[in-house]
């Protein structure tokens, strides 16, 4: 559902990867590891369309995003950063992500998301008020608005009490079960480990490990994990 | 010094020997017209190397080669360089022809925001750090900075025609004229070869900044 | 349409906190009392100026508002919103030069009695031609300060820098408004070079800002 061809980043004179290429499947949990500064965020932003690669395709569904600017409708991003506006209630920010990606959706099918979430009670509030968990619920809430196929999450579960972490793994697992793909970026590695169905080392600016969860040994990947950048890249190779 | 450069050197001194001995010496103004044999041929150059920013920006846009980038920075650079000795030249070469350092006239005031613009194109390239995100807002302003100058020619040559101060098609006796174009080839020629020893020197800057990234990985 | 849901949400949360209308029309107030009061003991003097102490005020205005309409999509990164969907990015120029064209009418609108009590002229008789002027004007100060807005919104000297980066390039505008302006407030014949000019200057500047506005964008 998702292909990576040879990508490559660099920011002036600093690369962040070079040649990364990897497939996902639909219905799979994809976890995305490595130290900070290996480049995984700006990989989820690439894939999502805020950061421009040097080289390299993005496929989604067989199509190029970076030629087909309307395939990014698959996509869902999420970051630890709450990615709305302030001045606007819960259901303003909606409203306006549906407008945006042209959803025919009423305003009490809003309603029924946000109830879902939790969020019913707040829907009139301005988001300026909301503590960090109901913020990521809206965020999640917006983030899967547009039912996308693919579904990028970046450190989703950082500053998040126990109940809300599992809300998160609870969404993301019922996604995947409907057949969604998702990418999820983590520095926990237990939890990231636990969730995923398949599972990746980022460093030394490529893809050191991709491979099925169920064939790996969690200690050895988290001795892969914590070696010094160089002995990784050894490691790899 | 190149031999190339160093013949540079040597027509530019038989240039200087050229304007100061076989050009004659303009009636009304005397020595101080011989200003305008640099003067003219310094602001050509100057526009040249923003044209050559303006191209190469859009072509980084394009493209994304960062080579494209480099070579749109170091025009600007010799470009502000020869805006320079223009805006020096001209007010001095104005106070004798026409009485003042400074009029509101068009040429004068495209020079002049030209060299804001491209001023602050350089110090945004300074303070802006070594990303992609720097090279693109740069491309951006060189492009737009470039695009004003029809627009802010026009405008002043409509505000104060009376104001067209600047010598148009001045009747140039034949050795004045001859002085004249062997002065704006030589600084042409001069431009483009500092132009290349610059876009020459960036490279190896380029190259010697990937191999020191390099070693630091290791 | 995808235009206008951009457009409403930037007028929807100016609405809210009406920051960039406040500041831009107490400045605009307090500037033209300055002038008048500056020059208030020589009553010629003040219809000769007005057209020029107009359109300087209506430009430092119109700065503070492009930095408060930019820095909208700073706060929590929302601008991330907009990157991910799947719209042409050009919508995005469009919808922020028209929100800061929508803002900055206003306050031209607001301050024309202040311009009739300050400076003495008769200026609501002049509407007809006064309009199609303050108009293209706008037009083109916007396409110009929501580029550069956009391009300075994380820099610290953005106030600024704002001014440096943007008025040489205004420098044709501010002559053919002023002038145009002038010709208007003495009763004489409109100029249509300078109509032509102001006319140029906004089809190229709101074509670079459409095309090049996407490169400022990304990360």
């Amino acid at each position: 559902m998702l292909e990576i061809r040879n990508l490559s980043k660099s920011f002036g004179y600093f690369r962040v990867w070079d040649d990364l290429s990897f497939d996902l499947d639909a219905g799979q949990i994809f976890g995305l590891f490595g130290v900070n500064g290996s480049g995984k965020t700006t990989l989820l932003k690439t894939i999502a369309g805020i950061v421009s690669p040097n080289s390299g395709e993005i496929l989604i569904h067989g199509k190029d995003i970076r030629k087909v600017p309307a395939q990014r409708r698959h996509i869902g991003f999420l970051t630890h950063q709450s990615l709305y506006y302030h001045d606007l209630s819960c259901l303003e920010n909606l409203r306006f992500t549906a407008r945006l990606y042209k959803l025919d959706v009423t305003d009490s099918q809003l309603l029924e998301r946000l109830r879902s979430t939790g969020l019913e009670k707040w829907a009139n509030e301005p988001a300026r008020y909301f503590s960090r968990g109901m913020l990521q619920r809206l965020a999640i809430a917006k983030s899967l608005l547009h039912d996308p196929d693919l579904i990028l999450y970046d450190e989703p579960f950082t500053g998040l009490d126990e109940e809300a972490s599992q809300m998160v793994e609870d969404t993301l697992r019922e996604a995947a079960s409907r057949g969604k793909t998702v990418l999820l970026v983590t520095h926990d590695l237990k939890q990231g480990f636990q969730l995923s169905d398949k599972i990746a080392l980022l460093a030394g600016r490529r893809l050191l490990y991709c491979d099925e969860k169920d064939s790996t040994d969690f200690d050895r990947f988290h001795d892969l994990f914590r070696q010094p950048a160089p002995a990784q890249q050894k490691a790899g190779d | 010094m190149t031999v190339f450069g160093a013949l540079l050197l040597l027509l530019h001194f038989m240039n200087l020997m050229m304007i100061m001995v076989y050009a004659p010496l303009e009636a009304t103004m005397g020595l101080i017209q011989k200003i305008f044999y640099y003067h003219v041929p310094v602001a050509w150059s100057g526009f040249l190397a923003y044209f050559i920013t303006f191209i190469f920006s859009i072509l980084y846009l394009v493209r994304k080669n960062e080579r494209d980038d480099r070579i749109a920075h170091v025009s600007a650079e010799l470009g502000t360089v020869f805006f320079v000795l223009v805006l020096i030249t001209g007010p001095i070469w104005a106070r004798y022809a026409w009485g003042s350092y400074w009029v509101w006239e068009p040429r004068l005031t495209t020079s002049f925001v030209l060299f804001i613009l491209f001023s602050a194109y350089l110090l945004l390239r300074r303070f802006g750090g070594h990303s992609d995100k720097t090279a693109r807002y740069a491309s951006v302003l060189g492009i737009i900075a470039f695009l004003d100058v029809p627009l802010v020619y026009f405008s002043m040559h409509w505000w104060a025609p009376e104001i067209s101060a600047h010598p148009r098609n001045i009747g140039l006796q034949t050795e004045m004229k001859t002085a004249f174009f062997i002065s704006l080839a030589l600084f042409t020629v001069t431009f483009i070869y500092m132009l290349l020893r610059r876009i020459e020197l960036s490279d190896l800057d380029s190259e010697y900044m990937a191999l020191n990234r390099n070693l630091q990985d290791r | 349409m995808l235009l206008w849901n951009l457009v409403r949400k930037d007028l929807l949360l100016e609405w809210k906190n009406k920051d960039a209308v406040l500041a831009m029309t107490a400045f605009t107030a307090l500037v033209l009392l300055l002038f008048a009061i500056a020059v208030e003991s020589i009553p010629a003097l003040l219809r000769d100026i007005a057209p020029g102490a107009v359109w300087i005020t209506y430009l430092f205005a119109a700065i503070l508002g492009f930095n408060r309409v930019a820095m909208v999509e700073r706060e929590n990164n929302a601008m991330y919103t907009l990157l991910v969907a799947p719209i042409d990015r050009s919508l995005l120029f469009i919808s922020k030069f028209t929100v800061n064209f929508l803002l900055i009418s206003l306050v031209q609108v607001l301050s024309l009695p202040l311009i009739m009590l300050f400076f003495n002229i008769d200026i609501f008789l002049m509407m007809g031609s006064l309009s199609w002027i303050f108009i293209l004007t706008t037009l083109g100060m916007s396409a110009i300060g929501t580029l550069f807005s956009a391009m300075l919104v994380n820099i610290r000297m953005k106030d600024v820098l704002m001014p440096l980066l943007t008025f040489p390039l205004l420098v044709p505008l501010l002559i053919a408004a002023v002038s145009l302006t002038r010709a208007v407030f003495n009763g004489q014949e409109l100029q249509s070079t300078w109509v032509n000019l102001l006319l140029a200057y906004d089809v190229i500047f709101i074509t670079a800002g459409t095309i090049l506005y996407e490169f400022l964008l990304e990360e």
